[in-house]
């Protein structure tokens, strides 16, 4: 029976038939309505489209309690109009809370919805914060015409006297709350300018709006939101004597994590200052958080406050003077300079105990401020110059490449190789492990263990995983394909890839699976025998004369590999005069031991491409050919680059300018910086690097990127070979001229980038001022921000206890018109 | 499938609050209901009252706050509660991030307070919105009272509205509290630089690095910086913003320590105050979790769990747990001690205190019977023994070989000594750094049978 009951209540909401609805729950009792919640509540969920929405909705409204709605429900939203007010009055005095709490929490209901129903007397208005937030997302709706009616606000008169001071206790939501309304609407329908009026209007306490806003801030609210509070009250615009009766407010603001109340409080307190004394205890307990903050101008702003003070209750200066020694652990200079004069200025003795606090802050002070705190102390803060400290480049050639880095141990046993395997398949970028896997593969093809195919095969099952997911990246598929191919006997495909590197990489993978299905023990020329890439020549005569022995003659990608990698301008390779043939011929050729070219098929032979790109550098991108294409172009971001790098590495300074073009791209254009790019920037940590002209401008392009990691390495060049005496100061200095006075010059990052350099040790510092000191010999454009260089250059003669020695910098800085800040450093400087 | 949660109610007696009042400032820590009782901790007056409550908000923030979120996953915000630590005169606020990278601990020792301990215990304590939010408001000038727990009247007139809050507890949350103690107690001391060289770091860190890069942090000067360059001495970070928290508060602190473990898989940031601390232990990337470190894993397959009563028995929520004593106490020697204590701390029943190199006695409040089922590795490697898809190959005095047969592939495990190579993708991607695959805790599982069964046969033949 109550299944036929059940299943006619569906019916009849399928069919949103109104008429049927009221009929069947017509004269029923409490209970017996209760009955049917589940089937309205199956029913509502099923429904899409409006008219049974809105049937389903009134069978739930009057069947649902409190007890009976399920938790977990998903409402559509609700217009006054869904509510069949005839339907529900008749069988219920209210509708169950739990409805319109979740309504409003899913934000559902429109607040004047609320208001309707609380007129009808089927709710009370509910008080949580939900509600609020559904009455800031809502907003005012004021009309627009420029006069405020408390009437037309979406939830009537009744809601102002009580709600309109809950709008400033309630924070809100990202999407609800005062400031992500009024940001969205027109400039009229806010609820500041609706809030402005009511007070103009009288309806709405002036004073009360000016506290509520003012403890609104003191919640702890988040920054976007708290800065609607701050905007609103200084809207308010209050007088000097309503700021005056809040001044303990403020004061408590001082204390506020968001930078913004800080920095209002703040003002309205220097501007209650100036009229009034302000008691001495509200600024003792309070100011000293405004001196940690970040912003420059707060800090000034508090420093402002303290002096205001110390004006009026000159009693309070000893303890004031000691709170303002805090701002001398500021980071900007001209605010620890401003704590200095202020403790200067009202402090004709330094006491004792401020005495200490000052020598304690001392290490933390620019060098400009400290030779100021060591004249207030009456101490002397020249310190005699250590020698060790400055900088010159050193003669000395740098060192050779076997020596800069550790040897490769080779891999000595199946079980080890197969480890490696594992590892390189999770590690493809490790392109030294990949070299190891190969030399070993061909040294132990001819032991394998009997069980090499159920032991290798988790690993074959890895690599045809990887393959399925790594199609588009060069370098990894064609290892890949060579480990299936090695392990598994898979057909290794040729490369179909456009990029020249990877077909190079994919014919040398294939004469190396020759040669292991050959089971040839001969060793592979072209292994590395250090990290960086390159051969020690002892061990690779070692290898040619294994290869002698039998008869045998490497393959041409190996042998070319193999001259790459030699240090050939580091190496006396005279004594290989007793090896006849193209290969040792191309050596003594490449490392400038002999002119002849031997080889009849000079320009098809690769490995005398090899030793003419070797030998002649500018020309190698186009020497260097496979198949009629340049080898060294379109090497990407990925492991064929960084392959490259390793395979290459005598003629690594080409790859420098590969990634002078990425990068120069990303700095002009704002893209956000690959992190790719970094591979290019690899071979200038080897020590052994020799740089150049090129490399100077990569390594100062990379000291200003966005990127936090690229400027990272670049810094770590740039400290490194400062500590090695190998900065060219004047090479250096051209490059970041260049880029100071370029129209998108980036004079903040460049100072941030040196200033931490500086920071490493007093060598370190002497460095960069010649360098900044050379940089400024001139330019054209002088770019926003210059003055911040200027500050930083101060600092930077300051700590090195110097002046400009450089005329060109003289001339060029005497040149400069500029008015305001940096023409008063731009003095500062001169007259040092 | 297995439940990746654990359903866990907090009962609170009242809603955490703070007052006011002509005395000044109370902070009234409701503490969530161990058994039949909400403990009662300790009653007094924090002395540096901003900085307490600026500790007290930094532990909230970052058990509320989410790190890393894996791509195609829809952060779920769950509402999850500190823990709290009463014993031998300290108190320690600790938590974990929603991503269980970064675990946080306030610590405040006798000199940061003057009150009294009325008990021992560990437990959750509620952290609600309002009181975070009234903590916010908390000066230097204010004098702040902090009850943790409550007398008896407070809590008759609490229980008769009992705040019961039902969260899901996510698995690796839990584990995550139970890995962090096994890096903590293999961290050394990297670096101990003063406030103003901590200050200058912390402000030079970038505000907003890529989640992704790694950076080194090196000596520089009297200082530190950070550096693309590894080195020996260098501790390895990423997921800088983790440390954001620590810039915010330099301004107060005396110290910054640096401790890390030998293969800088984790490193702990200590920010010193006098006599309280706050340390954040961060793992080596912001997107690995604590949880899934299995650091722990060796220690629960060796658990002799046969002693372990007796050193349960000798813990008193001591602060720092000198293993000499409880050794003479327990009359077992100290490396069992030890071993034991590893073997707790990965059940959750001691933390450890990096500085002071010692463990400390506290209780997790959650229910962690079933700890062993909660590592899928160990678990796994157990039902790899159980079906018998582990052979032995061959066991010398060199090492050993075995075979597992896993789903559809066979896997090669060596074993030498604390050495252990395996095939599988897992082991070839953390080399053993994020603790041992399920293949090679099998592996040992068998041997350590193996080696049983062979004494067994050897005394037989005898």
């Amino acid at each position: 029976m109550k299944n036929i009951e059940n299943k006619r209540l569906a019916e009849i909401i399928e069919t949103a038939d109104y008429q049927g609805l009221r009929e069947f729950f017509d004269g029923m009792t409490a209970s017996e309505l209760k009955s049917f919640a589940k089937t309205a509540v199956a029913a509502y969920k099923k429904a899409s489209q409006e008219l049974t929405l809105r049937a389903a909705f009134n069978a739930m409204i009057v069947t649902c309690d409190d007890e009976n709605l399920p938790e977990k429900i998903s409402f559509w939203f609700v217009h006054s109009s869904t509510f069949d007010l005839t339907l529900i009055k008749s069988l219920r005095s209210t509708i169950a809370p739990a409805i319109i709490e979740k309504l409003v929490e899913q934000e559902r209901i429109a607040p004047d919805t609320i208001s309707m129903l609380a007129e009808e007397g089927l709710i009370t208005t509910p008080d949580t914060d939900s509600f609020v937030k559904l009455i800031m997302k809502s907003g005012p709706q004021h009309s627009g015409d420029n006069s405020y009616h408390p009437e037309r606000l979406s939830i009537g008169t009744t809601f102002f006297d009580h709600y309109v001071w809950r709008l400033f206790e309630v924070e809100g939501s990202n999407e609800s709350s005062l400031a992500a309304h009024d940001k969205y609407s027109a400039p009229d329908s806010t609820w500041s300018s609706m809030l402005l009026k009511a007070t103009e209007d009288k309806s709405l306490s002036r004073s009360r709006a000016l506290d509520a806003s003012l403890d609104s801030l003191d919640q702890g609210f988040a920054q976007f939101r708290a800065g609607w509070h701050s905007r609103f009250h200084e809207e308010l615009r209050p007088t000097l004597a309503e700021r005056f009766q809040r001044k303990e407010k403020y004061a408590h603001l001082l204390g506020s994590p968001t930078p913004s109340t800080v920095t209002m409080a703040l003002n309205a307190l220097i501007v209650v200052a100036k009229e009034y004394s302000l008691p001495v205890e509200l600024i003792l307990q309070n100011i000293e958080a405004p001196l940690f903050a970040k912003a420059k101008s707060t800090a000034l702003s508090a420093l402002k406050l303290i002096d205001e003070t110390i004006l009026t209750n000159p009693a309070a200066v000893r303890e004031l003077s000691s709170i303002a020694c805090s701002a001398l652990l500021h980071h900007s200079p001209e605010v620890q300079k401003c704590a200095v004069q202020l403790i200067a200025k009202h402090n004709e003795r330094i006491e004792d105990s401020l005495r200490m606090q000052l020598i304690e802050y001392i290490d933390a002070l620019s060098p400009s401020v400290r030779r100021l705190i060591a004249t207030l102390l009456n101490d002397s803060d020249v310190r005699p110059k250590d020698s060790s400290s400055l900088y010159k480049l050193s003669k000395n050639a740098p060192p050779s490449p076997l020596l800069t880095c550790s040897n490769i141990q080779p891999i000595e046993t199946i079980d080890d190789l197969l480890a490696s395997c594992t590892y390189l398949l999770e590690h493809l970028d490790d392109v030294i492990e990949l070299e190891r896997v190969l030399d070993a593969a061909v040294r132990l093809s001819d032991k394998p263990a009997e069980d090499f195919a159920l032991r290798s095969a988790p690993i074959l099952k890895r690599a045809h995983t990887l393959q399925k997911t790594c199609q588009n990246h060069d370098g990894v598929l064609d290892t890949l394909n060579f480990i299936a191919k090695w392990l598994g006997g898979d057909e290794l495909e040729h490369s179909y890839s456009r990029s020249s590197m990877s077909k190079f990489m994919s014919r040398r993978f294939q004469t190396i699976m020759k040669q292991i299905e050959e089971k040839s023990r001969l060793p592979l020329l072209s292994i590395p025998t250090q990290t960086n890439g390159f051969i020690d020549p002892e061990i690779l005569l070692k290898r040619w004369q294994k290869w002698i022995d039998t008869g045998k003659t490497p393959a041409a990608e190996d042998q070319a590999i193999a001259l790459f990698r030699l240090p050939l301008m580091r190496f006396d390779f005279s004594n290989t005069d007793v090896y006849a043939g193209d290969f040792w011929d191309a050596v003594r050729f490449a490392s400038k031991l002999s002119d002849n070219v031997t080889s009849p098929s000079r320009t098809e032979s690769l490995v005398w491409l090899a030793a003419e790109s070797v030998r002649m550098p500018p020309a190698v991108a186009a020497s260097f050919k496979l198949d009629d294409e340049p080898l060294f172009v379109n090497l990407g971001l990925d492991t064929t680059a960084r392959c490259a790098l390793t395979w290459f590495p005598s003629v690594r300074a080409i790859f420098v300018a590969t990634g002078i073009r990425a990068l120069a791209a990303s700095i002009d254009y704002f893209y956000s910086t690959d992190q790719g790019l970094e591979v290019y920037l690899e071979p200038l940590l080897d020590k052994s690097f020799e740089f150049d002209r090129r490399s100077y401008c990569i390594l100062a392009a990379a000291n200003i990127s966005q990127s936090t990691s690229i400027s990272g390495v670049a810094r770590d060049i740039t400290i490194e070979k400062i500590e090695n005496r190998s900065l060219d100061i004047e090479s250096f200095a051209i490059e970041i001229n260049k880029l100071l006075f370029h129209p998108q010059a980036k004079i903040q990052r460049l100072v941030s980038s040196l200033s931490e350099v500086a920071r490493v040790s007093s060598l370190h510092t002497n460095a960069i001022r010649q360098v900044v000191e050379a940089a400024l010999e001139g330019g054209e454009h002088i770019p926003n921000g210059f003055a911040l260089l200027l500050e930083f250059f101060n600092e930077l003669l300051h700590s090195d206890n110097t002046k400009i020695t450089n005329d060109k910098t003289v001339q060029f800085l005497q040149s400069i018109a500029k008015s305001g800040k940096t023409k008063k450093l731009v003095k500062e400087l001169l007259a040092q | 499938m297995a439940s990746t949660s654990i359903e866990h109610t907090y009962l609170y007696p009242f809603a955490s609050q703070l007052t006011e009042s002509a005395a000044g400032q109370k902070l009234l820590l409701a503490t969530s209901q161990n058994d039949s009782t909400f403990p009662y901790f300790f009653e007094g007056r924090l002395i540096k009252a901003r900085l307490s409550a600026q500790l007290l908000l930094g532990v909230a923030k970052v058990v509320s706050t989410r790190y890393y979120i894996p791509p195609n996953v829809v952060s779920k915000l769950i509402n999850r509660d500190p823990v709290v630590t009463a014993g031998a005169e300290m108190l320690r606020f600790e938590g974990f991030s929603a991503c269980c990278s970064s675990y946080i601990r306030a610590d405040f020792s006798p000199e940061s307070y003057n009150g009294q301990f009325v008990s021992n215990g560990t437990t959750n304590v509620d952290f609600n919105q309002p009181m975070q939010a009234a903590l916010a408001r908390v000066r230097d000038t204010d004098r702040l009272a902090v009850s943790v727990g409550t007398n008896e009247v407070l809590l008759q007139r609490g229980l008769e509205s009992v705040i019961e809050r039902k969260v899901d507890l996510p698995l690796r949350w839990l584990k995550g509290f139970v890995e962090v103690q096994s890096y903590q107690s293999a961290m050394e001391l990297r670096y101990d630089i003063g406030r103003i060289e901590a200050l200058q770091f912390l402000r030079s860190l970038p505000r907003n690095p890529s989640q992704r890069s790694s950076f080194f942090v090196v000596s520089s000067g009297n200082g530190l910086r950070l550096s693309q360059i590894d080195s020996s001495e260098a501790v390895a970070v990423s997921g800088l913003q983790r440390l954001q928290l620590l810039t915010d508060l330099s301004p107060f602190a005396d110290r910054l320590r640096i401790f890390t473990d030998a293969n800088r898989q984790s490193s702990e940031w200590q920010l010193q105050f006098g006599g309280t601390a706050l340390c954040i232990t961060l793992t080596a990337d912001v997107t690995r979790g604590f949880s899934g470190e299995g650091q722990v894993l060796s220690d629960l397959k060796d658990a002799d769990f046969s002693y372990l009563p007796r050193i349960r028995a000798a813990l008193k929520w001591q602060s720092k747990i000198n293993i000499d004593s409880l050794s003479e106490q327990t009359s077992l020697n100290t490396d069992k001690v030890r071993i034991g204590l590893a073997i707790m701390g990965s059940t959750g029943m001691v933390g450890f205190d990096v500085f002071n190199k010692s463990y400390f006695h506290r209780e997790l409040p959650f229910d962690l019977d079933n700890i062993e089922g909660m590592h899928p590795r160990l678990k796994n490697a157990r039902r790899l023994l159980e079906d018998g898809k582990v052979t032995v190959l061959s066991c010398t005095t060199n090492g050993a070989e075995l075979r597992i047969v896993s789903s559809d592939v066979t896997h090669h495990v060596k074993l030498n000594g604390e050495q252990a190579q395996c095939t599988c993708p897992w082991h070839g991607k953390y080399q053993g750094l994020r603790g041992p695959c399920k293949h090679i805790l099998a592996a040992r599982l068998k041997l350590a049978d193996h080696s049983t069964t062979s004494k067994k046969h050897e005394e037989h033949r005898e």
